[in-house]
C-alpha cells in the first residue's frame, strides 16, 4: 500500500526523511511540470519555475518562509504555489493581466470573440506533427482558458478545486474549459483540413 | 446552472447523477455540444507527459536536505534564550535537591554513631545570677563536672578532677581566692538591689576600700573665680 501525500509530508518534516520527499515530488513531477510548462511553453523557464516551486515548497514546509498546514490537499497548497511563481514570471514579462471575473463572464475571452475565418493562422501547425500542434493549439487559448485546461488536465484538479485556485466561480471556470475544448476542437480540426493525411483522432 | 457547463462536469466524471445526464443528452444541441467536448478532451488525454530534467529533482533534493538539517540549528538558535533559561532553573533544583540528598544520607551514615537520647548530654542551662542562699562547697565549686557516659567518660573526669587540683595549687589563684574572700567580708553589709547610695553616705574606711583612687565631685571641683 503506497502511503499518502500526508504521511509523506509527516515522514519528511517530522524525520526529515529525504526518500519520502522525493517520492513525493517524483509523485507529482508530471502535474505541476505539465502545468509549468504549458503556461510558459519554455522547457527551461518550465525547469526553473519548478525548481522555484519547491525552493519555495521546502522553505514554507520548514516555516521559514510562509507555513504548510496539514490538511490532507499537499498538491493543491503545492499548486497555488506554482501558480503563484509562474504569475510572477508572467507579470515580469507582461505576459499576463490580471482579470477581475464579473458576475456574467460565461469564460469567453478576447480570442473567443475574433471572427472565425482568420486566414493563415494555421499556417505554424501545420509544420508541426500532432503532438506538437496539440502543444501549439493550448498556447494560443487565452491565458485563463488555458491555465483552467491545464489546471485539469495536467494537475489533474476537480473544477471546484480550480476555482477555488483562481479565485472565480466554478461556472467560470466551467465556461472556461468548454470554450477552451471548443477553441482547441476547432484549431485541430482547421490544422486537418488544411492537411488530410494527418490523422488527429487516434 | 447552465446545462452546457453541467455536462462538462459529466464528460470529467465528477458528477454521479447519470440519471440527469441521459436527460441533458435528450437535447440535440446539448448533445451537439457533449460529442464535441469529448473529441477535444480525448486528445487531451493522450497528449504525452512531461517531466521536468532529472538535475532540477536533484537539485530540490539537496536543497530539501541542506533545509532538513538547518532547521535543528536555526531552531536552537531561536529558542535558546528560553532553553538556557529552563537551564539554569533545572541546574539550581538539581544542585539543591543534590545538596539536599546528601545531607541526608550523611545524617543517616551517622545515626549510628551519634548518641541515643538516654545517653545524649543534658542540655546546658546557663546560671541566672540570683541571690544564692546556699554556698556550695569550696572545693565542689570550681570542679568541672563532665557528662556521665559510659566508660569513656570515667576517664575524661578523672583527667579533668587532676587539672582541677594542678590549677588549684597555683599560688596566685590562691591568692585572688583570699582577696575575693576578704572582700565579701568587709561587703557583707551590702545587698544586691539596694537603692542607689550616694557616695558621701557610705561610710569612709568602706568607702576608700571600695572605690580606691574615687573620691567626691565635690572634692574634684576647681576653686572659684571671685
Amino acid at each position: 500500500m503506497h502511503p499518502t501525500d500526508e504521511e509523506l509530508v509527516a515522514a519528511y518534516l517530522e524525520r526529515s526523511d529525504q526518500v519520502a520527499f522525493r517520492t513525493l515530488i517524483e509523485r507529482h513531477q508530471e502535474r505541476i511540470f505539465g502545468y509549468l510548462l504549458g503556461m510558459v511553453r519554455d522547457r527551461d523557464i518550465a525547469n526553473d519555475l519548478f525548481q522555484e516551486t519547491f525552493l519555495r515548497v521546502i522553505a514554507a514546509m520548514q516555516k521559514r518562509r510562509g507555513s504548510y498546514i496539514q490538511q490532507g490537499r499537499w498538491l493543491g497548497w503545492v499548486l497555488r504555489i506554482a501558480r503563484n511563481a509562474t504569475l510572477d514570471y508572467l507579470r515580469s514579462r507582461k505576459k499576463w493581466q490580471d482579470v477581475t471575473p464579473g458576475a456574467d463572464d460565461d469564460g469567453a475571452s478576447f480570442w473567443d470573440r475574433l471572427s472565425d475565418d482568420a486566414p493563415g493562422a494555421d499556417e505554424e501547425l501545420d509544420r508541426l506533427d500532432r503532438a506538437d500542434r496539440l502543444t501549439a493549439c493550448i498556447g494560443r487559448l487565452s491565458p485563463e482558458q488555458r491555465e483552467v485546461l491545464l489546471l485539469r488536465h495536467e494537475a489533474e484538479m476537480t473544477f471546484r478545486e480550480i476555482a477555488e485556485l483562481t479565485d472565480c466561480s466554478i461556472n467560470t471556470a466551467l465556461g472556461r474549459m468548454r470554450y477552451a475544448l471548443l477553441n482547441l476542437r476547432k484549431m485541430m480540426e482547421t490544422a486537418q483540413k488544411k492537411d488530410p493525411t494527418r490523422v488527429v483522432n487516434t | 446552472m447552465d446545462k452546457k457547463l453541467q455536462i462538462l462536469q459529466y464528460l470529467y466524471e465528477e458528477v454521479e447523477d447519470r440519471s440527469t445526464f441521459r436527460t441533458l443528452l435528450e437535447e440535440d444541441a446539448v448533445g451537439a455540444e457533449y460529442q464535441a467536448l469529448s473529441e477535444a478532451k480525448f486528445q487531451l488525454d493522450h497528449q504525452r507527459r512531461s517531466r521536468p530534467d532529472p538535475i532540477v529533482i536533484d537539485r530540490i533534493m539537496a536543497a530539501a536536505a541542506a533545509e532538513g538539517n538547518t532547521p535543528i540549528t536555526r531552531s536552537r538558535w531561536r529558542d535558546r534564550p528560553a532553553l538556557a533559561g529552563r537551564l539554569s532553573r533545572r541546574n539550581t533544583l538539581r544542585t539543591v535537591g543534590l545538596a539536599m540528598a546528601a545531607v541526608l544520607v550523611v545524617a543517616v551514615g551517622l545515626w549510628p554513631i551519634l548518641p541515643t537520647a538516654e545517653q545524649a548530654p543534658a542540655p546546658v542551662v546557663a546560671d541566672v545570677a540570683r541571690p544564692s542562699t546556699a554556698k556550695p562547697a569550696p572545693a565542689q565549686e570550681h570542679l568541672f563536672t563532665a557528662p556521665a557516659t559510659g566508660l569513656q567518660q570515667a576517664g575524661v573526669r578523672s583527667s579533668l578532677a587532676e587539672d582541677a587540683l594542678s590549677w588549684d595549687e597555683a599560688s596566685d589563684v590562691h591568692e585572688v581566692h583570699r582577696r575575693v574572700e576578704m572582700l565579701q567580708a568587709r561587703n557583707s553589709s551590702l545587698e544586691w538591689d539596694e537603692p542607689a547610695v550616694p557616695l558621701e553616705m557610705l561610710p569612709a574606711q568602706g568607702r576608700q576600700l571600695l572605690q580606691p583612687g574615687l573620691r567626691p565631685a565635690r572634692q574634684q571641683r576647681p576653686p572659684r573665680n571671685p
